[in-house]
C-alpha cells in the first residue's frame, strides 16, 4: 500500500499552539509528507508501540518536547528506546528548557540527534527535515 | 686536714647558709657574714630579735614559727617576704630554727637562713601563668578539652560542657567516640592517627557531636597534640567550636539559592515558549495571504497573550508567597478551616456525589497564614475531587494527628492515583499535570508546597495508581529551637 517515500514527522508536545504552528510552517515549504501529532508521551507511545513491526508506517523524525503531563519526554525516550527498530528514526528534543543539566542530559541519549531551545527558527525546522529532503 | 671548726667556716659562704643564735639569757646576738650579707648590712651591724621580726613583710607568720618552735623545742621551717633595713629591698628568705630551754624557759634560739628570692620569683610566675591559663582554659567561649590518647575526656571547660550538655564528671565517664556521630568518626579517628604518627602538626575538621537531649551539634574541631621532652605523646589538646548555627544557615541559603534558580527556570521556561510561539504567529501573519486564516491566526496571538498575562500574575503570586516568609502566622484551629473549605465546595462534592469523612480533634491548633491554610486546603480537597476514579464512589477523609513535635494532616482519597516511582520527583514541580483533565494547570501542588514551607511545614505524598493518593502536610507544632533539631534517640 503505502511506498517507502512516505516521509512522516511526529510532533510530541503538550503546547497545542506550538504543534500547530510548527504543523503549519512544515506543511506550507513541504518539508515532509505526512505530520502526526501528541499532547504527551504516553499518547504517542500507545499509537507508535502496535506499528513498530512496520517500519514504513513509523515517523521518520520525531520532535520531542521534555516538559509534559503524564509522559514526560525522557520517561518516552526510556520506552522508546526499548523498542527493536530496524528503520532510523530520528529525535530532536525541542524545549523551552535552557537548563544546562538538560542539554547534557539530552546528549546522553544516544537516539537524541540534537538538542534545540525553543523557539525555533525555519532554518533549524529545516535541518532537522532535511533528510529526508533531498 | 682542717679542724671542723674551719671547715664548717669556709663551706658555709659556699651555699650561703646564713647562721644565727640569740641567746635570751644573755640578751646576746650571733649573726654570721651570711646573714648580713642577705641583709644586705655591715660588720658592725647590731640587732635585737624584735626589730629582726619587724624586717619581715607579715611579723605574725614569724611569731608563729617562733612560739611554735619555742613549745615544741622541734626544728621548724618557714618562707618569708623580708624588706633588708637599709637597703629596704625586698627579698624572699628561708629560715629553720630551734629552740633550747632551760629550766622550761626558752633560753635561746638558733638557726639558718638561706636567701631564696630567686627561687620564689620562679614559683611566683608558674603560679601566675598557671592561674592565667586555668582562667583561659575555664572561661574560654570555645569549648577546649584535654583528650586522653585513647579518646578519654582529662578536663572539659565550661563551654563545652554548655555546648554538649554534659557536667564535668559525666564528660570524665566518657570519650570524645561516645559523643561523636557515626558517619564521622572515622574519619576523625583517621587524622588522630596522622597526627599520633607525627605526619601532622595538628588536623582541622568539621564534624557532628551528640547533645545530651540527642540532637545534633554541628562543630569545628582542632586537634595537637602534646609530647613530652622525650617526644612520647601524653595528650591531645581539641578546641571545639559550635558552628550549628552557621550550618543552618548555610543551608537555609542553599535551598533559598535552588528554590530562585528554580525559580528562574520556571519563568525562563514560560516565557520562552509563550514569545516563540508569538514569534512564529507574527511571523506566519506577516506572511499570510489568505484573510480567513489571517483571522485564525490572529486569535491564536490573542489567546497567547492570555495565556502569558495568565502566568505573570501566577507567578506574581508565588513570588508574593516567598516576600511573606513565616510573617503573618497566627494560631489557627484546623477543623473549622477545614469545614469552611468544605462549604465553599459543597457543590463540587455534591456533584460529583463525594462521601467525606472528617477526623480532626476540637484542640488542634497550628501557627499559619490564614489564607494560605484555605489555599493549601482547598487544594488538596478539589485535587482529590477533580482525580477522582470514574468506576466508584469519591471517599475522601481528611484527618489531623499529632505526632511527636508536628502535626500530620492527611487529605486521603480513593481516586486515580499516580505513579509515584515515574511522577515522584515532579509532583510538586509547576506546570507538572499527571492526568489528561481539562482543569488541570499544574499550578495547585507547586503553589502549595510554596505556601506549606514558607510557613516552616512541608508536605508529601503516598499514592498507588488506581487506588488513591493521600497527601500529607506536616505542621510545625511549636516556634522554639529544640523543635527544629532532628531527633537522635
Amino acid at each position: 500500500m503505502k511506498t517507502k517515500l512516505q516521509n512522516i514527522a511526529c510532533i510530541i508536545d503538550d503546547d497545542k499552539m506550538f504543534t500547530y504552528l510548527v504543523s503549519k510552517q512544515i506543511r506550507l515549504q513541504n518539508l515532509c509528507d505526512t505530520i502526526i501529532s501528541f499532547g504527551d508521551g504516553e499518547e504517542a507511545l500507545r499509537y507508535l508501540r502496535p506499528i513498530i513491526e512496520t517500519p514504513d508506517t513509523l515517523p521518520s523524525v520525531i520532535l520531542l518536547d521534555i516538559n509534559m503531563p503524564v509522559l514526560d519526554g525522557w520517561q518516552f525516550l526510556d520506552e522508546f528506546t526499548k523498542f527493536a527498530i530496524t528503520s532510523k528514526v530520528k529525535v530532536y528534543i525541542v524545549s523551552s528548557s535552557i537548563d544546562r543539566a538538560d542539554q547534557m542530559k539530552a546528549a546522553s541519549y544516544k537516539d537524541v540527534s540534537n538538542f534545540y531551545a525553543k523557539p525555533i527558527t525555519n532554518e533549524q525546522l529545516v535541518e532537522m527535515l532535511k533528510d529526508f529532503n533531498h | 686536714m682542717q679542724t671542723q671548726l674551719e671547715l664548717y667556716q669556709r663551706v658555709t659562704p659556699l651555699v650561703g647558709l646564713g647562721i644565727f643564735e640569740h641567746n635570751f639569757q644573755t640578751g646576746e646576738v650571733y649573726w654570721n657574714p651570711i646573714v648580713k650579707s642577705i641583709l644586705e648590712v655591715g660588720n658592725e651591724y647590731d640587732s635585737n630579735l624584735e626589730d629582726s621580726i619587724n624586717l619581715c613583710k607579715h611579723p605574725e607568720q614569724i611569731r608563729e614559727l617562733l612560739s611554735k618552735a619555742m613549745a615544741s623545742g622541734e626544728p621548724e621551717t618557714g618562707t618569708f617576704q623580708i624588706t633588708t633595713p637599709i637597703t629596704r629591698k625586698h627579698k624572699w628568705v628561708r629560715i629553720h630554727l630551734q629552740a633550747t630551754c632551760d629550766k622550761g624557759e626558752c633560753a635561746s634560739i638558733y638557726g639558718a637562713l638561706e636567701d631564696v628570692t630567686q627561687r620564689a620569683e620562679v614559683i611566683a610566675l608558674l603560679k601566675e601563668r598557671e592561674k592565667l591559663f586555668t582562667n583561659a582554659f575555664d572561661f574560654a567561649p570555645i569549648g577546649l578539652a584535654l583528650v586522653s590518647l585513647t579518646g578519654g575526656w582529662i578536663k572539659v571547660n565550661l563551654s563545652l560542657c554548655k555546648m554538649l550538655g554534659y557536667t564535668e564528671q559525666e564528660f570524665l565517664k566518657h570519650t570524645f567516640q561516645d559523643f561523636t556521630h557515626p558517619d564521622d568518626l572515622n574519619k576523625d579517628l583517621q587524622l588522630l592517627q596522622e597526627l599520633l604518627d607525627g605526619k601532622v602538626e595538628s588536623y582541622n575538621m568539621e564534624k557532628r557531636y551528640y547533645h545530651a537531649d540527642g540532637y545534633i551539634i554541628w562543630a569545628m574541631l582542632s586537634v595537637s597534640l602534646i609530647r613530652d621532652e622525650l617526644g612520647q605523646p601524653m595528650y591531645f589538646v581539641s578546641q571545639i567550636k559550635d558552628v550549628t548555627e552557621r550550618k543552618k544557615h548555610m543551608e537555609t541559603i542553599q535551598s533559598q539559592n535552588d528554590r530562585l534558580l528554580n525559580f528562574a527556570h520556571i519563568v525562563s521556561h514560560n516565557l520562552r515558549s509563550h514569545t516563540g510561539n508569538m514569534k512564529m504567529l507574527t511571523d506566519m501573519i506577516l506572511l499570510e495571504h489568505d484573510e480567513e486564516e489571517k483571522e485564525r491566526l490572529l486569535l491564536m496571538l490573542n489567546e497567547n497573550t492570555s495565556n502569558i498575562l495568565e502566568t505573570l500574575e501566577y507567578l506574581n503570586e508565588v513570588v508574593k508567597v516567598h516576600d511573606n516568609v513565616g510573617v503573618g502566622k497566627v494560631s489557627l484551629h484546623l477543623k473549622p478551616a477545614v469545614q469552611r473549605v468544605l462549604d465553599i465546595l459543597s457543590a463540587s462534592i455534591q456533584n460529583e456525589e463525594a462521601e467525606i469523612t472528617l477526623a480532626i480533634p476540637d484542640d488542634c491548633c497550628i501557627q499559619f497564614h490564614p489564607a494560605y491554610l484555605e489555599s493549601v486546603i482547598m487544594n488538596l480537597i478539589s485535587n482529590a475531587l477533580k482525580y477522582k476514579h470514574p468506576d466508584r464512589q469519591a471517599n475522601i477523609s481528611i484527618t489531623a494527628e499529632r505526632f511527636d513535635r508536628q502535626i500530620l494532616f492527611k487529605v486521603k482519597d480513593n481516586g486515580l492515583g499516580i505513579d509515584l516511582s515515574l511522577h515522584g520527583h515532579k509532583l510538586f514541580g509547576m506546570y507538572k499535570t499527571f492526568h489528561r483533565h481539562p482543569d488541570a494547570r499544574g499550578m495547585g501542588l507547586f503553589l502549595v508546597k510554596n505556601q506549606v514551607e514558607a510557613m516552616g511545614g512541608s508536605i508529601s505524598a503516598e499514592s498507588t495508581p488506581n487506588c488513591g493518593t493521600t497527601f500529607i502536610v506536616r505542621f510545625e507544632l511549636y516556634e522554639n529551637k529544640a523543635a527544629e533539631h532532628s531527633l537522635h534517640h
